[in-house]
């Protein structure tokens, strides 16, 4: 897929495990884990404000186009 | 609690059985009277109902007489068949996630099913308005325009019920 979502990237830097990423978005392991291994369809603006908001980035530092 | 859905589709598990068990019940008995009357003539005088009365054609000749009664049977073999794939459907069907392969695949056979019940039941027909014109009137019910009218909605239904499923798939890969 030409999305890649560096999510684990951004989770290192700010030094977040993906319990706590789940917990500060109100999002299940099991879709963080979706997302986070690039086998997600599609993401909601929600969620991505949510994400971006738990490790004060932007949405290009979570999502790079190749 | 159940939805009120929920109860619908429980209420149609139960007809949907009543519905086989019934056809099977009528399949077995014409099948049988059938294999009877083979040996007895006067079998064939009261095959099912008093409308099934094919004695005239038994005594006439047995293999026009076989032709017809296996158009018959294997007719409500399908409806039995089909009857028990909609049971089939009931039971597979779960309301939290009810696109499901099986379930496409069970509607798409439905639809198989009932086109091929449909084209034998025209070939069942033609043959029976042949008997007519030899002076052996079949009265018989065959339904051909209403099983290929199925078999068309139904194959819409299973199209649209996998473009379900991809939407679900992809509903569920939405974070």
């Amino acid at each position: 897929m030409p999305i890649i979502v560096n999510l684990d990237v951004m989770m290192a830097k700010r030094k977040m495990s993906l319990n706590g990423l789940s917990e500060k978005v109100d999002l299940t392991l099991a879709n963080l884990s979706i997302l986070k291994t690039g086998k997600a369809k599609a993401v909601r603006f929600s969620t991505l404000e949510a994400i971006c908001k738990a490790l004060d980035c932007q949405p290009g530092d979570i999502l790079e186009y190749k | 609690m159940k939805t009120r859905s929920q109860r619908i589709l429980t209420i149609m598990h139960i007809i949907a059985w009543i519905i086989f068990v019934g056809i099977c019940i009528q399949t077995g008995s014409v099948a049988t009277s059938w294999i009877v009357s083979l040996f007895n003539p006067e079998g064939a005088k009261n095959l099912y109902n008093k409308e099934l009365n094919f004695f005239e054609l038994r005594q006439y000749d047995t293999a026009y007489y076989s032709t017809l009664m296996a158009f018959i049977v294997t007719l409500s073999a399908l409806k039995a068949y089909i009857a028990y794939l909609g049971i089939r459907i009931c039971m597979k069907l779960n309301f939290a996630q009810p696109f499901s392969i099986e379930v496409a695949q069970t509607i798409e056979k439905i639809s198989y099913v009932g086109f091929c019940a449909g084209l034998m039941a025209l070939v069942a027909y033609s043959y029976s308005q042949w008997l007519g014109d030899k002076g052996f009137k079949v009265v018989y019910p065959w339904g051909a325009e209403e099983f290929l009218l199925l078999a068309g909605v139904i194959f819409i239904v299973a199209q649209v019920f996998k473009r379900g499923i991809e939407i679900q798939a992809e509903n569920e890969l939405t974070v």
